[in-house]
């Protein structure tokens, strides 16, 4: 199975349920730089999906268009059943479903560890004070931290901060995650903790999207891969495959495994 | 490690003399230095009040009760020229507390807004936001007070020609606005009921709309059919037609909605205007001018305080106690359930029903009919009325004759001056134009830098979790922002305060001025400068500790 076109595949057999994330044909372009190229993916419901490929090759760019941090120009994105458009309740809408992890953290250095995380629940959700402060304990005990509520991101290891950012997108209760590049920003002993974190979240059934060069993690935790290159994904399959030696790649998902491995 | 044996330590050094010891070498020299310095200083000061002391010019401070024949063109009822320098000293710094208080207030409001324009995405906002920046903050602030007074608030036109707010006419209210109403309160109320059911929402919304816009074209038709012939409007009235039509034929939903909009409402308005039912004209109040302009000044309205003042203000602080308390209680409710209150306008609310109340239970009382006033050497007791009528009241008296707290009286033209008016002079004008502007320019860079230095992953991350634009602004950017705005802004005040002598330059009466002349008059220049350091000092000092005390707040906790 190489270079298959998504799409037609899984029209000819359709799944049991919908898919949570579906993109059409989704192009972009920077100025005249063309980003994206006729992206088509789908993802279904507690599907780990981890993305690679060379940099500059649009994988951030396309899973920032995913919460529309970035905005696509053509085709369509549809998550969990809402187009995203220009239509601002949408948006809204789809980001507090999305939950996201940021190469550089993106923690609010001026808010608590403990205020970081209940700020969207207690402003967005509109939950009570009480109940957004045990979400928080409850998430930093689960990424491991729980003695670190009071005090501020500047305090904090890179890895710690990294464990905080993805506990401040899970307090929102999001049905998705997204993660661009969450360790590369890390020293190596602390990838280890944050990587950790992740395969508990997708082990307890959470949809991820995953832009990564961990390949361990994208072996051992991904349900399928996706190789993407000049702004297409050039191949895409379980990471067996993509693994394998055996397999006949893409030339140039073979290139850059060759590189990377 | 491998590769190290651990051999024998070698012979452990400990110190040998104190005076080898560095941290007490460090107290030592710091001793040295204060001692030095006290040498030098007292040398100076020594010599200095010898040489005074010698042409007898001791510095002693008893000459502030002087008096002497001393003129202010800007001074408090208060103050007359034969007070003594005493009188003269404060009236100074009154006038500079009022330039610089009042500068920078406004200075602030004015570089916030230039300094967001200066990253607008707009680009005509943004580069005219650029050259007022370049423009301002590249020439000498002297400079621009000079023109500020001789080229901008002396060639204002004169007296007669005074610019004039409200001008003639200003208040014109046409008939037609009672039309609007007629449509637009139904058409409002019957929109907020519709259902979520979107296209017929928004065909509702622009049919009200189109209505109103159509109605105000036909009034236009009518009235100048009847009168004058057509005007440019008629264009623009076709114009809209013609793009409703063809908008109608888009088929879009938004396009085809606002289409059917306007088409309705050119079907109602044309039929008005055949059968002729709507007059032309309107409602024209006598308008008598609030502010005024001339290269004299500008002259506004006097607002007094009555004695009824302070019962009013009791009311306004029970008003306003109410809005704390709903301020702090709405933040728990908030905090236990979650809930969203608007809280600041509910505390609004509260101080706004303070105000008003208090205004209207202050006066139920009537205003007195009657008073004592001094006719011919004797005491009277007549009607107020006549009392005013024959000029026998006192202002003071005027203030206890109102049943209002406050009492608004507007300009009066006596001869070549204002009487009831509050008068800025075309000094004060000039210079508090010329400080506001050239700091602004310098404040909108601050702004600029400090909203730029949040990270754009900090605006990505609140978008990502969810937060509105507002949201993000006032809790995300600003906190980050303001650390980096507020110390170079409280330079920028100290700045302000300090450049506030200039005024010198045009005969603004500010402290350094008055000063001037006191030492010019009285000699006594070493105590006559030492005030006027000490002053501005004070003043520096007074800006810098709100200054350090605000940046405080806003410090970044890091390891």
């Amino acid at each position: 199975m190489s270079a298959v076109d998504p799409i037609l595949e899984s029209q000819d057999q359709p799944k049991d349920d919908e898919p949570i994330i579906i993109c059409r044909d989704v192009n972009k372009w920077f100025g005249d730089f063309h980003v994206l190229r006729d992206v088509s993916l789908e993802v279904a419901l507690q599907e780990v999906l981890v993305i690679i490929g060379p940099s500059g090759s649009g994988k951030s760019t396309f899973i920032r268009c995913i919460n529309r941090l970035e905005e696509h120009q053509e085709g369509q994105i549809i998550v969990d059943g809402i187009e995203l458009g220009h239509d601002v309740r949408n948006i809204a809408a789809i980001r507090r479903e999305i939950g996201m992890v940021f190469q550089q953290f993106n923690l609010f250095p001026h808010l608590t560890v403990e205020e970081n995380i209940t700020l969207a629940p207690m402003k967005v959700r509109h939950w009570p004070k009480e109940r957004a402060q045990q979400k928080a304990q409850e998430l930093l005990e689960r990424v491991g931290i729980p003695e670190q509520a009071q005090k501020y991101p500047g305090q904090l290891s890179g890895g710690q901060q990294q464990r905080v950012a993805i506990a401040r997108a899970l307090a929102m209760e999001p049905k998705i995650m997204l993660f661009d590049e969450p360790t590369s920003a890390l020293d190596p002993e602390m990838i280890k903790e944050v990587l950790d974190v992740m395969k508990e979240l997708a082990l307890s059934g959470m949809t991820m999207l995953v832009v990564t060069h961990e390949m361990g993690f994208a072996r051992e935790v991904a349900d399928r891969v996706v190789f993407m290159d000049h702004g297409r994904i050039v191949e895409e399959g379980p990471p067996e495959h993509f693994f394998d030696d055996n397999v006949e790649h893409h030339p140039r998902t073979e290139l850059f495994l060759s590189q990377i491995l | 490690m491998a590769g190290y044996t651990q051999s024998e330590p070698p012979e452990i050094r400990t110190i040998a003399s104190y005076l080898r010891d560095e941290r007490i070498l460090q107290i030592i020299a710091q001793i040295a230095f204060v001692i030095i310095v006290a040498i030098v200083t007292g040398l100076i000061v020594g010599s200095m009040l010898d040489g005074l002391a010698a042409r007898n010019l001791s510095p002693n401070f008893s000459f502030i009760n002087d008096h002497k024949f001393f003129e202010i063109g800007e001074a408090p009822d208060w103050y007359t020229s034969d007070d003594s320098y005493k009188e003269a000293f404060l009236v100074g710094v009154i006038n500079t507390l009022r330039v610089v208080t009042v500068g920078l207030v406004f200075t602030t409001l004015l570089g916030v807004i230039v300094g967001i324009f200066l990253l607008s995405s707009n680009w005509v906002l943004r580069t005219v936001s650029r050259v007022y920046v370049e423009i301002l903050r590249n020439i000498p602030l002297l400079v621009q007070i000079f023109v500020w007074f001789f080229v901008i608030v002396l060639s204002l036109p004169t007296l007669n020609d005074s610019l004039r707010l409200p001008g003639e006419g200003i208040l014109f209210l046409p008939h037609r606005y009672l039309l609007y109403l007629i449509i637009g309160i139904p058409y409002f109320i019957y929109a907020r009921r519709l259902s979520a059911d979107q296209p017929f929402r928004q065909l509702a919304k622009s049919a009200g709309f189109a209505a109103l816009i159509v109605a105000e074209g036909a009034f236009v038709l009518i009235r100048d059919l009847h009168g004058q012939g057509v005007d440019a409007f008629l264009l623009l009235y076709i114009i809209a037609s013609v793009v409703g039509i063809f908008a109608f034929f888009q088929g879009r939903k938004w396009w085809w909605t606002t289409a059917v909009g306007v088409l309705m409402g050119q079907v109602v308005a044309g039929t008005l205007f055949y059968l002729g039912v709507l007059p032309a004209g309107g409602f024209k109040p006598t308008t008598s001018s609030v502010i005024l302009l001339n290269n004299r000044g500008l002259v506004f309205p006097q607002i007094q305080a009555t004695s009824r003042f302070s019962e009013w203000m009791a009311f306004v602080i029970l008003g306003s106690l109410v809005a704390a308390v709903i301020w702090l209680y709405a933040a728990r409710i908030t905090e236990e359930t979650g809930r969203p209150i608007p809280r600041g306008l509910y505390a609004f609310l509260a101080i706004a029903i303070g105000v008003v109340l208090g205004w209207f239970v202050v006066g139920f009382e009537p205003a007195p009919s009657t008073i004592a006033v001094e006719q011919d050497g004797a005491i009277v007791i007549m009607e107020v009325e006549e009392a005013r009528e024959e000029a026998l009241l006192t202002p003071e008296q005027e203030l206890e004759l109102t049943s209002s707290p406050l009492r608004v009286t507007l300009p009066e033209r006596r001869g070549r001056r204002f009487v009831n008016a509050t008068t800025l002079t075309p000094e004060y004008l000039a210079l508090l134009m010329a400080l506001v502007v050239y700091t602004s320019a310098f404040i909108a860079e601050i702004v600029r830098a400090g909203i730029q230095a949040v990270p754009r992953g900090q605006l990505e991350a609140a978008r990502a979790v969810g937060l509105s634009q507002a949201q993000t602004l006032r809790m995300i950017i600003l906190p980050q922002a303001l650390r980096v705005i507020i110390p170079p802004l409280g330079n920028q005040y100290l700045n302000l305060s300090k450049n506030s002598s200039l005024a010198i330059a045009i005969g603004f009466a500010d402290v350094f001025q008055v000063s001037n002349t006191i030492i010019n008059q009285s000699g006594q220049s070493v105590s006559g400068f030492i005030i006027v350091l000490s002053t501005y000092l004070l003043f520096s000092l007074i800006i810098s500790l709100i200054m350090n005390t605000v940046n405080k707040r806003f410090q970044l906790v890091t390891r």
